[in-house]
């Protein structure tokens, strides 16, 4: 998509035909229909904006009664102690949500990277030509599959999967002192890990199809460049493909990133949301923002609890908005390099 | 090693040079080269003109192998250089494409590169030089480009930030400091002003005693001033595929020429 | 290599080419082994569900509700089936629309920041999280009318929104100038050109991703968990009432401990990825032309 190419017929009016008379009723009609589309425009910029006004005035009791940063400062979320009252509250510290989405979202940024920036190249640069397409469209149909279904199948299918080989880095790398923490047993199935791995999967096809674009716009003359100078594909690869896909690839990744960072129901399912605390080991049981209020909106009928939920909102949507933006800048400039 | 020009003893070589026997190329079914027969000498230029579309630039790529790269493109044919079978089965397109460098029509330096790097680029992917020896290389090929005093201060500038003519000469010194023996140029002056072109045209002078050339231009005088032997190639209808029509010294053909299609030519009546 | 060297040995004599061939070869490979575990991981998602559901799967399942007792074999997601149905149409009808609307606006319309700014911050909200957007929904909506099919179906319009508006203006920017200026130079008024000019031009694609879009909504599970509320147990067709759909229902079972309800899970799961599968290979198949991105 190239980014500010003007098109249409705003483009054309730039330097207007001269229409001969224009009747005043066809006129009328055509500033109504213009408004009409640019009322539709403006409901795109209306929604986000308003997500941000509701989700803040949702929030916004909690934000009041506990202090603004006081949420992300603390990692207590407890919504069943009993002793809750309107004025002593159970407190609501959302630190351990953070951490889980940081926490899985880079396991699934560092498997899910490579294997699409490499599943990319393959499908750019490697493949004999009549198989790029199919490849292409299977790969993109990873992305067609449901998150639910991905979360159901991580359910069943990948945690028996993956625990013996879970079971055996906790029983060794997991028993070292100090460094064997953050692979520390038991491993339960439902983990960290397992929600990152799930991600991986899902954010892989939308990493893929994001370099795919910027691996092709490769220009022709720059490869046979590094060809004609001897260089194996591989080379070619990485002299003259890589170094201009760089922001590309960045960009592509903080996409990735974005869909990671909010993707609910998979991560749900598989990730056990044990909300209490912040668990040392990546194969032991935690929350996300996502998971929390997805696990909980429905059951919060303790004071401050659905308000807080609202702020965990709040700092999910502020989190999509700055890696999204960034992501597009940063994909636009790449792409027209 | 890089210093080994020039050869001794290579002139003497019967075999040392380039000869192109019977040659035939496609773009899928479509034939664009048909039984074309070229021996181009050991450290001359050879310049290959005729009407555009007429196959030129498709031989040259015949040449070092980059004609197969083209997804349905095929050849037929022998491409000897130096007595060896550029097409053996043993033999590497990779190490083809070394042996035998290429400059093209648009300068391409690698943007993310600085000059420096683009120089030394096609030795750093060989791997077969110390690094301690990469700036003493990137100093001769700048130099016989004769690049080198234009941007000796700013090696680790972007390439881009060049002309378009330091560019392109950049582009011959990256494709020196590989070492070749044969240097392929394909209409390496169509995108350069007049200035631009001459100063090429007298660094292409200048190598042609290390290096064995072959030009493609369409630009007639262009040859005259550069090459010492000269093919002319036309194809006779549209859609039917080129063919060499007469070779021999430029000096021949632009001023006596034998078959009547390369008199109209030279003489500019046709293209 | 010596300085006497004749081309025919220089061209083998290049050093370290086998080590160049090898590291390209090894890197090769890794770039397969990239795309192989892809394409492992699609296959496995697939064949794991495929086998699972078409053990329970079966006519009765697509015409009957879940039986009362969640332990009780049999029963099928009719209720989730036709409550998905109903809250992606009418999402639908509001998202395409307004996306194709707001397309329009930006290609045909638009100029200077708000342009600009439209066509950025229409895809950002493509990235916004689903949860997020459910949340916003149950603020706006949830908490003056409850929970309702309705509800869940602005959530998912939402949600495609920006889809179709991205698809749409990829299309209508592939529609030719020249076809704009013919129009215009007849005397046609420039809403005259865009609806009898380009928008049936750029039909194909448009209806491409649109079906894109709806396969989509139809898994998205978690906004409609915020709004739609879910409803096991029997059939509710009117949207202004709590409902099922297929998503909430594939959910609410797979996490129970009930063995039966998980089989009825199994099955909802495989009817969800036919449905969505089918839509993509239609949509794709309409849109071989035309790339349609949908990131």
């Amino acid at each position: 998509m190239s980014p500010a190419s003007a098109g249409g017929i705003a483009a054309i009016e730039r330097h207007p035909l001269p229409i001969a008379l224009r009747g005043e009723r066809r006129r009328l009609g055509d500033s109504v229909f213009g408004a009409a589309v640019a009322l539709t425009g403006g409901v795109v910029l209306l929604v986000l904006a308003a997500m941000v006004v509701f989700l803040v005035l949702q929030g916004l009791p909690a934000m009041r009664h506990y202090g603004f940063f006081s949420s992300i400062t603390s990692q207590r979320w407890a919504p069943s102690e009993a002793s809750a009252t309107l004025s002593t509250p159970n407190p609501y510290g959302i630190v351990q949500f953070i951490y889980g989405t940081v926490l899985t979202s880079l396991i699934g940024m560092v498997i899910a990277v490579p294997l699409a920036v490499g599943a990319a190249l393959v499908i750019t640069d490697v493949a004999p030509r009549r198989l790029r397409r199919p490849l292409s469209s299977l790969v993109d149909l990873l992305a067609a599959v449901p998150s639910v279904v991905y979360g159901f199948w991580g359910l069943f299918a990948l945690i028996p999967a993956i625990r013996p080989v879970v079971d055996f880095i906790t029983s060794t790398l997991g028993t070292v002192p100090v460094i064997g923490v953050p692979f520390g047993g038991p491993f339960f199935g439902v983990s960290y890990f397992t929600a990152g791995l799930v991600l991986a999967i899902m954010i892989l096809p939308i990493i893929a199809a994001v370099c795919r674009e910027v691996f092709r716009s490769t220009p022709r003359n720059e490869k046979e460049a590094a060809v004609a100078l001897g260089a194996t594909r591989w080379e070619m690869i990485r002299i003259a493909v890589l170094p201009r896909a760089r922001s590309g690839i960045v960009g592509a990744s903080l996409i990735g990133l974005g869909r990671a960072v909010g993707e609910t129901i998979a991560v749900t399912m598989v990730i056990g949301n044990a909300v209490l605390h912040i668990n040392p080991s990546i194969f032991d049981q935690g929350a996300t923002m996502s998971s929390v209020i997805a696990n909980e909106f429905t059951e919060a009928t303790e004071p401050f609890h659905l308000e807080s939920l609202f702020v965990v909102g709040f700092w999910l949507l502020i989190v999509a908005l700055v890696v999204n933006m960034l992501a597009r800048v940063v994909v636009r400039r790449g792409v027209s390099l | 090693m890089f210093a080994a020009h020039p050869l001794p003893g290579r002139e003497a070589d019967q075999v040392d040079g380039l000869s192109i026997d019977r040659l035939s190329a496609w773009f899928g079914r479509h034939k664009v080269v048909e039984d074309m027969r070229l021996r181009a000498p050991s450290r001359k230029v050879t310049a290959l003109i005729g009407p555009s579309g007429c196959g030129k630039s498709t031989v040259l790529r015949c040449v070092n192998r980059m004609h197969e790269l083209v997804p349905g493109a095929r050849v037929q044919g022998g491409v000897h250089f130096g007595g060896v079978d550029v097409y053996a089965p043993d033999l590497d397109a990779g190490s083809v494409r070394s042996e035998i460098g290429m400059v093209f029509q648009r300068p391409n330096p690698f943007p993310t590169k600085s000059i420096y790097e683009n120089a030394i680029i096609g030795v750093r992917i060989a791997r077969t030089t110390p690094r301690g020896r990469l700036m003493e290389i990137a100093e001769t090929a700048l130099s016989r480009a004769q690049l080198w005093d234009e941007v000796k201060d700013r090696l680790h500038k972007p390439a881009v930030s060049l002309s378009g003519g330091q560019q392109q000469r950049l582009c011959i010194a990256r494709a020196i400091a590989v070492d070749p023996s044969l240097l392929l140029m394909d209409e390496p002056c169509s995108a350069l002003d007049p200035i631009a072109t001459f100063k090429i045209e007298e660094l292409i002078r200048a190598i042609a005693d290390r290096y064995t050339v072959v030009i493609v231009t369409h630009n007639m005088h262009q040859a005259t001033r550069v090459s010492d032997y000269t093919g002319f190639m036309t194809i006779e209808n549209a859609g039917d595929p080129g063919r060499l029509v007469e070779f021999g010294a430029t000096t021949q053909i632009f001023g006596a020429p034998v078959n009547p299609a390369t008199e109209a030519y030279v003489s500019g009546r046709v293209g | 290599m010596t300085d006497v060297a004749l081309p025919a040995a220089r061209f083998r004599q290049r050093p370290a080419l086998r080590r160049r061939r090898t590291k390209n070869a090894v890197m090769t490979a890794l770039l397969l082994v990239a795309v192989a575990l892809a394409l492992g991981a699609l296959a496995w998602v697939l064949v794991y569900v495929g086998i699972r559901g078409f053990s329970v799967i079966s006519p009765s399942f697509l015409t009957h509700n879940p039986p009362g007792n969640p332990a009780a074999p049999g029963g099928g997601f009719f209720n989730g089936i036709a409550g998905s149905l109903i809250v992606v149409g009418i999402a639908t009808g509001i998202a395409v629309p307004l996306g194709v609307g707001a397309a329009i606006y930006v290609v045909e319309y638009g100029r200077g920041r708000l342009r600009g700014a439209i066509r950025f911050f229409n895809d950002v909200l493509i990235g916004i999280p689903t949860i997020v957007t459910g949340a916003f929904v149950y603020a706006v909506w949830v908490t003056r009318f409850g929970f309702s099919g309705f509800a869940g179906s602005i959530a998912l319009a939402v949600v495609m929104l920006p889809l179709v508006a991205r698809t749409t203006e990829e299309m209508l920017r592939l529609v030719p100038t020249e076809l704009r200026e013919g129009s215009l130079a007849l005397g046609a008024t420039r809403s005259q050109t865009v609806l009898r000019i380009c928008l049936p031009t750029a039909l194909p694609g448009i209806i491409t991703g649109g079906m894109l879009a709806v396969a989509r909504a139809m898994g998205e599970t978690a906004p409609l968990l915020l709004t739609v509320l879910g409803n096991d147990l029997f059939t509710q067709l009117n949207p202004l009432h709590r409902m099922e759909t297929l998503s909430l229902q594939i959910f609410s079972n797979a996490v129970t401990g009930y063995e039966q309800a998980q089989a009825r899970g199994w099955a909802g799961a495989l009817t969800l990825i036919a449905i969505v599968l089918i839509l993509t290979a239609v949509a794709r198949f309409f849109g071989r032309r035309v790339q349609v991105e949908n990131v």
